[in-house]
């Protein structure tokens, strides 16, 4: 079962690609939802069997490989674990609700968006289970250009300039890992995560001055892929550029996957490099800041909203610098509650561009009394965002403070508590703005959301308030299972 | 060593010509040159069969699909750079990357230049390592084939359509 | 029985209001309760010393005792009440405001019964505090839109209280119980020391000294006459000086010659000094006399604060003197506003030949004032030289020229009210009606009294009640003394002699001390008020809460202006490095690089 699923993550999107290409033109194209669906809930439901399967054997990992023998010395496998399949289950999770955007923004002139986000999801499945650091690189160039391209494939010539710029910031990631990567491979001999893992225990290549400057390229690298400032530049300008469905998948999973979880694995391959736990809070940190201050001066809905990913990978990244399991566990809840209502957000973004006709705050207002469920689930997401409980944010951002306590950084703690401030701040701007006041004159016919969109919304707000409440059981199941 | 840093310098000269060229044609001729120099790198550092491909595939025939596509196209002169919304790009990139490569020369040095040990272990060859030890990499060449493929016919698709 | 004593007036004092039109049922009444209330007061000192009576209704216990103290000055106000009520009755007549006055009046009596009989110190408190209210209540009546006196008095007299809350509950702890007959001769160090201060100053502050006397003068101005011939004159100080005396005889180890004697001296010298230069150059009788109040309260001070026999026994004596001739001195102000129309000296002249009764009654209290030989207020006063000077020689200097103020002072007031040229506002002033003349007379009577037989409240009842063996009532022993003090009349007499002569009249007799260097300054100063202790504090606090908005201003500015702009413009700052040009996106992410690198090996 585990193996069938295992395979899946792999194959299962090839399958819908060749599925899909392979049909009837025509037919393919009107249900090209219905393809990006199927390969979505294939996801989500390995991934879940996949965990429930993990977490009865008690953690561990799987290894598995796809037509070629991993028990040949040298050979390549792909792993499995409960880490990885929880992101799996994140990748899943967000893609359906991508798609459930995508039926009401996306027309059948641009289907091509089922092959995109078949492969799409295909380069993340990768990029986690492979083991090898170059293999990690390759999903992750093929996620770029799958990003780069669904960017540029909705708009008009003038606003692909967005999707270059991406793709442009995504090759200078690519610089930085493929350098680090190289000087890496000079003074080791291998990328291969087992080669690598324990390495830095003994003092030999804490020393090495190539390696630290391959450390430097990599957090560099895999920081741009983040989002974290300085690098963040690229987020705001791709986000407005590409349709809603799209801004999904952007900031509710390929930040975290191809950036997060690049920096999860260096931090874990290098554990001994302590001052990249400080480079790491020292990101986090001016992120959390310069994210929150620069959302409160927007003017446009998702502008608001992709500053507001950067804020929040800042959280993530302090989660990461304590290096404790608490503060890992702290980090992937922190993954899940922005996933939630990040796409929240967004879904919200493509209600009110659909309804309303503009993402500009300026010409938005009291939009609450025509919609008033967008209105609920997106006052929900803020709540979630702001960190009030029972939502699920309150749950993660908790954790989060409570790894970096714990680990002796009692002012970082301080500092993400009332960085707190800030980004309720402009959320609640946000909400202000759009939803609530007096209504325009040229709003006043606005109809509520409808169809996937609005079904989109009520489950994530359901999943944001329900995980929320079985939080406590979340808990108690970890620290039964000791990582706690 | 010096051959190497030659002509890792010419490349980067020509690779800057390519992009702050105006003219289109000239940039795609401009990355054939700067392909063709890295493949002399590549021989230099004794990596042969990379260079072959480097050259007849990058080089070459990357070259041939774009020249040919640009003169298929209905402006094969078009001032693409005037086109362009970023002005500031043309001003500062060129000063911009030459400084990044001065930066990275000296970067270079300070880390030991002698440190760079030439891969001459080819006791493998390409088929052992693609399928001995990166059949991982298989899968991800899989889907960036796909992914090339499919965003030739969306980007390319939509241009159609919208004219 | 003890509890007649708070019935009788708190009845009068309701029936009194009610009844308020009715004039002469209103005397028969006021007479009438206040005499039994004095025959209730007489009883009960003769039923013996020492009566205990303690009520407990639910769990409560209310301990009163009359021990030779408190039956003493118990006897004190109800005798004085009497006359009090009469006077009271006559001059609220015809007031709007008479019967709420008289309501208080009467409250403010079962009050001061109830603070000079109790033996728990919460329960003196209790009444104290009965007292404060009733006092305000009787300041506001007549100014209810202009409360700024009764506020003043109210901030001054509640700050004494305060300090006399502080002063007991410092007591109850060194003590170790808070029954004053089980209390004695606690000593005065460490906590106990406090106590004591705040007792004495809470005690000492009720009856009007230093600096709690800011109020007296303001209330001379707004306050009804009999107010003052009640309050500042006899009841406060009663109560003030009682629980005073208790504390340097008997509650606490008080040594003549110890630091807190001389602490308590030297506040008896300032308010004596103070009080009667600020009454010299006063222009209204009521404001005089209130200022007279005053400094006549440093004269008691100084006599309790030695410590000495000689001293609490003249300091005591004096108050008793003070109550008979205070009291008088207002009760001729009330009639001669009432008569003549005004109490602005400039405004009168020659009463004597109009208000005879008046003139001679107030000459015999103004002599008792000032200490003219065979007076009463002689021989107290003697006696307080006597003790001063065993102290300290700097105090009986100070008294000595308090008693030359005095008498230079109280000489300016009779001679340009009642001889001269006759002035007054009202053309037709006749001898007051006998419900106003007679407490006035019959206090005169008393004071000669005393003057010719000092035995009877010397040593009978004041030595009876504090246990002194010594006869003070004697002439005084010491020639040197008598001399001196006579010497400083008979100066005072040239100075007004002298002053009178040289400014044309006797109102302005003493202008020349008034615009005398160095006095000049120092009463413009009090003219300005910057020697009141009020303004201070009033100033004080008008500065914490400009203070206090200060910061609430700066907080608000900061949640209002200070921080959104802070943001706003770190936003916008931040906004300029990303305007879409895609080089200084690479530019950025290039100093970030370098950025990380640094802490990557700063770390």
């Amino acid at each position: 079962m585990l193996s069938v699923c295992a395979h899946g993550f792999i194959l299962a999107p090839i399958a819908v690609v060749l599925i899909y290409n392979l049909l009837g033109r025509d037919f393919a194209r009107r249900h090209f939802v219905w393809f990006a669906g199927a390969g979505t809930v294939w996801q989500l439901g390995s991934a879940f069997a996949a965990f429930a399967l993990l977490w009865r054997t008690g953690g561990g990992s799987y290894r598995f490989s796809i037509f070629w023998d991993m028990r040949a010395p040298g050979a390549a496998y792909f792993e499995l674990s409960t880490l990885k399949v929880f992101l799996l289950l994140m990748i899943g999770l967000v893609s359906l609700v991508s798609v459930l955007v995508a039926r009401q923004t996306i027309d059948a002139n641009r289907s091509s968006y089922a092959n995109l986000l078949m492969i799409l999801m295909l380069g993340m499945n990768g990029m986690l289970l492979v083991t090898d650091l170059f293999s990690l690189y390759v999903f992750m160039e093929v996620t770029g250009i799958c990003c780069f391209v669904m960017i540029a494939m909705f708009r008009s010539r003038a606003d692909l300039e967005g999707a270059f710029k991406y793709l442009v910031m995504s090759e200078m990631a690519s610089i930085f890992l493929l350098t680090g990567f190289a000087f890496l491979f000079m003074r080791t001999g291998s990328l291969r995560y087992e080669d690598l893992q324990g390495l830095t225990a003994t003092g030999g290549l804490l020393e090495d001055r190539l390696v630290g400057v391959a450390m430097v390229l990599l957090l560099s690298g895999f920081s741009i892929k983040t989002g974290a400032v300085p690098f963040h530049s690229w987020l705001p300008d791709a986000h407005q550029s590409a349709d809603t469905s799209v801004s999904v998948l952007l900031s509710g999973i390929v930040i975290k996957i191809a950036g997060v979880y690049g920096l999860m694995t260096v931090c874990r391959l290098f554990e001994g490099f302590s001052s990249m736990r400080t480079v790491l809070a020292v990101l986090g940190a001016v992120s959390i800041l310069a994210g929150a201050l620069l959302a409160a001066r927007q003017g446009h809905f998702k502008r608001v909203v992709a500053y507001s990913s950067v804020s929040q990978m800042g959280y993530i990244l302090l989660a990461l610098s304590t290096g404790t399991t608490l503060g890992l566990i702290g980090a992937l809840a922190h993954i899940l509650s922005h996933a939630v209502f990040k796409t929240t957000l967004f879904a919200n973004a493509a209600a009110l561009h659909e309804q309303a006709g503009t993402l500009e705050l300026d010409e938005m207002g009291g939009l609450e009394e025509r919609m008033p469920k967008t209105a609920l689930s997106s006052v929900i997401a803020f709540l979630s965002l702001a960190g009030i409980p029972p939502t699920l944010g309150f749950w993660s951002k908790l954790l989060i403070l409570l790894a970096l306590w714990q680990s002796g950084k009692q002012g970082l703690a301080a500092f993400a508590l009332l960085a707190s401030i800030f980004t309720s701040a402009y959320m609640l701007r946000l909400q202000k703005k759009a939803f609530f006041g007096h209504i325009r004159d040229s709003l006043t016919d606005v109809r509520e959301a409808t169809g996937t969109v609005l079904a989109a919304e009520l489950l994530l707000t359901a999943l944001t308030v329900l995980i929320g409440c079985a939080y406590p059981f979340i808990l108690s199941a970890l620290g039964a299972q000791g990582l706690l | 060593m010096t051959l190497v840093l030659i002509f890792a310098g010419l490349e980067l000269t020509f690779g800057i010509y390519a992009v702050a060229s105006k003219s289109i044609l000239r940039s795609a001729i401009g990355l054939a040159l700067a392909s063709a120099m890295l493949s002399t790198v590549f021989y230099a550092l004794g990596a042969q069969l990379a260079s072959v491909f480097e050259l007849s595939v990058c080089s070459g025939l990357v070259t041939v699909i774009f020249i040919s596509g640009v003169s298929l196209s209905h402006s094969p002169k078009l001032d693409l750079q005037g086109e362009y919304r970023d002005r500031e790009r043309n001003r500062y990139l060129p000063a911009l990357l030459i400084g990044g490569g001065a930066v990275m020369l000296a970067l270079g040095f300070l880390l030991g230049g002698g440190g760079l040990e030439f891969a001459a272990d080819s006791a493998q060859s390409a088929q052992e390592v693609l399928w001995g030890s990166r059949q991982a990499e298989v899968w991800g060449q899989i889907a960036a084939i796909l992914c090339g493929g499919v965003a030739v016919t969306v980007l390319f698709r939509e241009e159609r359509r919208d004219r | 029985m003890m509890l007649w004593l708070f019935i009788l007036p708190l009845g009068a004092g309701c029936l009194l209001w009610l009844f308020r039109r009715n004039y002469a049922l209103s005397l028969v009444l006021a007479l009438g309760f206040s005499a039994a209330h004095f025959a209730v007061a007489y009883l009960l000192c003769q039923a013996g010393a020492d009566i205990s009576y303690s009520f407990a209704p639910y769990g409560f216990g209310l301990w009163f005792r009359a021990d030779a103290i408190a039956q003493l000055y118990l006897l004190l106000s109800a005798g004085m009440f009497i006359l009090l009520a009469l006077y009271t009755t006559g001059f609220c007549r015809d007031k709007s405001w008479g019967g709420a006055y008289q309501f208080c009046l009467w409250v403010s009596l079962a009050m001061l019964d109830g603070a000079l009989l109790s033996d728990h110190l919460a329960l003196t408190l209790f009444f104290w505090e009965g007292l404060l209210c009733t006092l305000f209540g009787m300041l506001l009546l007549r100014n209810t839109e202009k409360p700024q006196t009764a506020i003043k008095a109210l901030t001054v007299a509640g700050t004494a209280d305060l300090l006399l809350m502080l002063g007991i509950a410092l007591t109850i702890h060194a003590a170790g119980t808070a029954r004053l007959s089980e209390m004695h001769h606690l000593p005065i160090s460490g906590w106990g020391a406090v106590g004591c201060a705040c007792l004495l100053a809470g005690s000492l502050g009720k009856a009007g000294c230093v600096p709690f006397h800011s109020w007296i003068p303001d209330a001379a101005a707004d306050a009804p006459t009999p107010f003052l011939a009640a309050f500042p004159g006899s009841l406060e100080k009663i109560a003030g000086i009682s629980l005073a005396s208790r504390i340097v005889t008997g509650l606490y180890d008080f040594h003549h010659g110890s630091a807190a004697s001389i602490c308590v001296m030297t506040v008896g010298a300032v308010t004596l000094l103070y009080g009667v230069s600020m009454a010299l150059i006063q222009k209204d009788m009521k404001r005089l006399l209130s200022w007279h109040a005053i400094s006549q309260v440093g004269y008691i001070v100084l006599g309790l604060g030695s410590g000495v026999a000689v001293g609490v026994a003249g300091g005591v004596y004096h108050l008793l003197n003070n109550v008979l001739y205070k009291s008088g001195l207002f009760m001729a102000a009330g009639i001669l506003e009432r008569q003549a129309g005004t109490t602005d000296l400039h405004n009168l002249g020659g009463l004597g030949r109009k208000l005879p009764l008046t003139t001679v009654s107030t000459i015999i209290f103004a002599l008792s004032i000032a200490g003219f030989p065979g007076t009463n207020g002689f021989t107290s006063k003697e006696l307080i030289f006597d003790a001063a000077l065993e102290i300290h020689p700097a105090f009986y200097i100070a008294a000595l020229v308090g008693a030359f103020m005095t008498a230079a002072s109280f000489l300016k007031l009779t001679r340009s009210a009642f001889f001269g040229k006759f002035a007054a506002p009202q053309k037709d002033v006749r001898e007051a009606g006998p419900a106003a003349l007679l407490p006035t007379v019959l206090l005169a009577a008393g004071c000669l009294v005393c003057a010719f037989f000092p035995v009877l409240p010397l040593d009978k009842w004041i030595g009876g009640a504090y246990g002194f063996e010594e006869s003070f009532a004697a002439m005084p022993k010491s020639p040197v003394l008598v001399g001196l003090s006579c010497g400083v009349l008979a100066l005072a007499v040239l100075d007004h002699v002298y002053g009178s002569r040289k400014e044309g009249s006797a109102l302005k007799a003493a202008d020349h001390l008034h615009y005398a260097p160095g006095m000049k300054q120092y009463y413009a100063c009090a003219e300005r008020g910057a020697l009141d202790p009020y303004r201070w504090l009033m100033g004080g606090v008008d500065a914490f809460s400009r203070g206090c908005a200060w910061v609430e201003s700066g907080v608000s500015w900061l949640c209002d202006t200070g921080i959104p702009g802070a943001v706003r413009n770190i936003g916008d700052t931040l906004s300029r490095f990303n305007t879409g040009s895609l080089s200084r996106y690479l530019a950025l992410a290039v100093c970030g690089l370098v950025a990380v690198g640094f802490i990557f090996y700063l770390a």
